[in-house]
């Protein structure tokens, strides 16, 4: 049996949240991002783990710290973060789509017929 | 104010000013008493005398009542983590308490029971003010023998209220039945011959004096000893 | 910034209600302290206040030791009890009578509190309901911006969009040099709160860990049956606790480790022990 986990652990919601604001353009590129204190209080989440969050952030190269200032949006964060959730969907849940495909018995045809409905549909 | 851990009498100002706003309500239906009851008295009796009389015994039963009221919220239960974690000193509380159960005190009823006995005359059949009042005057001040008894008994409830757990009223009546008891005791022990007898002279009065004046201020501190080890469990 | 050694409390001789505890709470950290109800949480907390001396042991408190209740160690430290009565006036005047003798309060942020809370600073505190007189003092204890800030059973009393209040309010609250201690059953309302949780039992300390160990050490839910240290049936199905061997941190599920602390601490331990 797969272990998996039901729900990401609160620094990985985090860790999202940023993404999400960044990628719909709400903290835009260059532009200070809330502290790590505002965003716990914010979100009612303990600051420790909203930093573990922003390190990483910052490890992923989407967040930069410039000391006594606060945390900034790096250039090219979107590209980073939009490279980040391809890798993982490729890795992750395609995978998982595809074996879910097999098992339910859907064809490669019956995917691209679909896959081009919803294209005319946008 | 001096060091932040050092004695401030700031502090105890400030508790004061605390303890006598939350509690203005008890205070009031206790000095409140302290008039009525006398003046009931009074003018059941048409006489402002009995205020006097009345007065002294209502003052003697205060010295229950307001060691009890000046420390109950260290003592009930839904008060007394956040009293005991207030940041004052045992030695600035307990110099609030003995403030309040002594000076304080005596000061209150002696005006209730001036306006008791003021208001008394009103009523008397005999109409006379200013003989009432002097004679309330000489009581009290003539005989500062009871007010240090009143501090006596005002401290020894201190004490009482220091160590007693739950049911203070038990306490009392405890204390006051061991009181009792030895008195008797003692009387027994007399009649039977089996008590030392002492020449009585003016050197061993002034030294009896002296003890009974400072017996309250030691039993204030005794009382401060204990409430510095006091544990807050029941 | 808390310091518990081999700790030991009985009210009575002979029966203890706390035994042999020993845990450090330091600064810049939410601790839980959870435990089944009567094991003695609040004991300890007043132990912490200085209301109560150990039977066996020490605690100290920032270097001292806290049934000396110096007025300046009493200064920086505010306790938030389960149950309390307050006088016969408002908010404002009680804050009033107060703040004085905590130099560190502030009333500006008793008033922000307060209007985030949903609490009348002028209304009497004495007829409010239980669960306002908790709002109304969590507003006011929180402004006395106190280093260490004990809260016992926080959450009891708070309707729903209050504890989310809360959890705002308290995770703001949190800083480098403060340390917070939060006793709890309700382990829902505060996990995302937490980030170091002790759980007492009987025998002591059941767990001392941080959530981030005990998220990369331990997987809760769907786990394998065998592998599993404790399971319990839910609504979705079985649910468990076992080692995380995935390499990922696990979602932290506090009602699924306190069961599974409480019918095996053991267990749970070596989990986080094996490396």
């Amino acid at each position: 049996m797969i272990e998996f986990n039901e729900e990401k652990p609160i620094w990985r919601q985090i860790y999202d949240l940023v993404c999400t604001r960044i990628l719909s353009g709400e903290w835009s590129e260059q532009s200070r991002i809330v502290s790590v204190r505002e965003l716990a209080a914010d979100v009612g989440v303990n600051p420790n783990t909203v930093m573990r969050s922003y390190e990483k952030l910052e490890g992923d190269r989407i967040i930069y710290n410039r000391r006594g200032i606060g945390f900034f949006v790096s250039e090219g964060a979107r590209g980073h973060i939009l490279e980040i959730e391809r890798t993982e969907f490729l890795t992750g849940e395609l995978p998982a789509m595809v074996e879910r495909m097999r098992l339910l018995g859907i064809t490669l045809e019956e995917f691209e017929h679909r896959w081009n409905q919803l294209q005319n549909d946008r | 104010m001096a060091t932040i851990n050092g004695f401030s009498s700031g502090r105890v100002l400030r508790l004061a000013v605390k303890h006598y706003t939350e509690h203005r309500s008890a205070y009031m239906l206790l000095y409140g008493m302290m008039i009525f009851v006398p003046l009931l008295f009074a003018m059941l009796a048409r006489s402002a005398s009995v205020a006097a009389s009345m007065s002294m015994a209502v003052c003697l039963c205060g010295a229950f009542v307001v060691p009890f009221v000046t420390m109950k919220e260290l003592r009930a239960s839904d008060t007394k983590i956040m009293a005991n974690t207030l940041p004052v000193s045992a030695a600035e509380r307990m110099t609030f308490v003995a403030l309040n159960t002594s000076i304080v005190y005596t000061l209150m009823e002696t005006l209730c029971a001036g306006i008791a006995v003021a208001a008394a005359a009103c009523v008397d059949s005999r109409g006379e003010l200013m003989t009432d009042l002097s004679h309330l005057w000489h009581t009290y001040n003539g005989h500062w023998e009871i007010m240090i008894l009143v501090w006596i008994v005002s401290s020894s409830n201190v004490v009482i209220n220091t160590l007693a757990r739950k049911r203070i009223v038990a306490a009392y009546v405890c204390a006051f039945v061991a009181v009792m008891l030895a008195i008797w005791g003692l009387e027994r022990m007399a009649e039977a011959g089996m008590m030392i007898r002492i020449e009585w002279s003016e050197r061993l009065d002034t030294i009896a004096k002296t003890i009974y004046c400072i017996t309250p201020a030691g039993l204030y501190g005794i009382s401060y000893l204990l409430l510095r080890r006091r544990q807050v469990k029941w | 910034m808390i310091d518990i050694k081999r700790l030991s409390f009985g009210y009575t001789a002979g029966h203890n209600v706390l035994n042999d505890i020993d845990v450090l709470l330091d600064g810049g950290h939410i601790h839980g302290l959870l435990g089944c109800n009567g094991i003695g949480k609040s004991t300890l907390l007043k132990i912490v206040c200085g209301l109560m001396r150990p039977t066996r042991g020490s605690v100290t408190v920032e270097g001292e030791d806290p049934a000396r209740r110096s007025v300046g160690m009493l200064r920086r430290m505010m306790i938030i009890p389960e149950e309390f009565a307050l006088p016969s006036v408002s908010l404002d005047r009680y804050a009033r009578l107060t703040a004085p003798f905590y130099p560190s309060f502030s009333a500006e942020q008793m008033t922000y509190y307060c209007s985030e809370l949903g609490v009348d600073i002028s209304a009497k505190l004495h007829n409010m309901s239980m669960g306002q007189r908790k709002k109304a003092y969590i507003a006011f204890a929180m402004a006395v911006n106190a280093p260490i800030l004990l809260l016992d059973e926080p959450t009891n009393g708070l309707d729903i969009p209050s504890k989310s209040v809360f959890r705002r309010l308290l995770a703001g609250y949190a800083d480098e040099g403060r340390c917070i201690v939060v006793s709890t059953h309700q382990v829902n309302d505060v996990d995302s709160l937490l980030d170091n949780i002790v759980i007492l039992d009987r025998e002591g300390v059941a767990l001392n860990a941080t959530t981030s160990e005990i998220c990369r050490r331990i997987s809760f839910g769907a786990v394998d049956p065998a592998r599993a240290v404790y399971t319990e049936r839910t609504v979705l199905g079985e649910a468990g606790v076992a080692a995380n061997t995935s390499g990922e941190d696990s979602r932290l599920n506090l009602e699924l480790l306190f069961n599974a602390v409480t019918a095996d601490r053991r267990a749970v331990a070596s989990l986080l022990e094996n490396r």
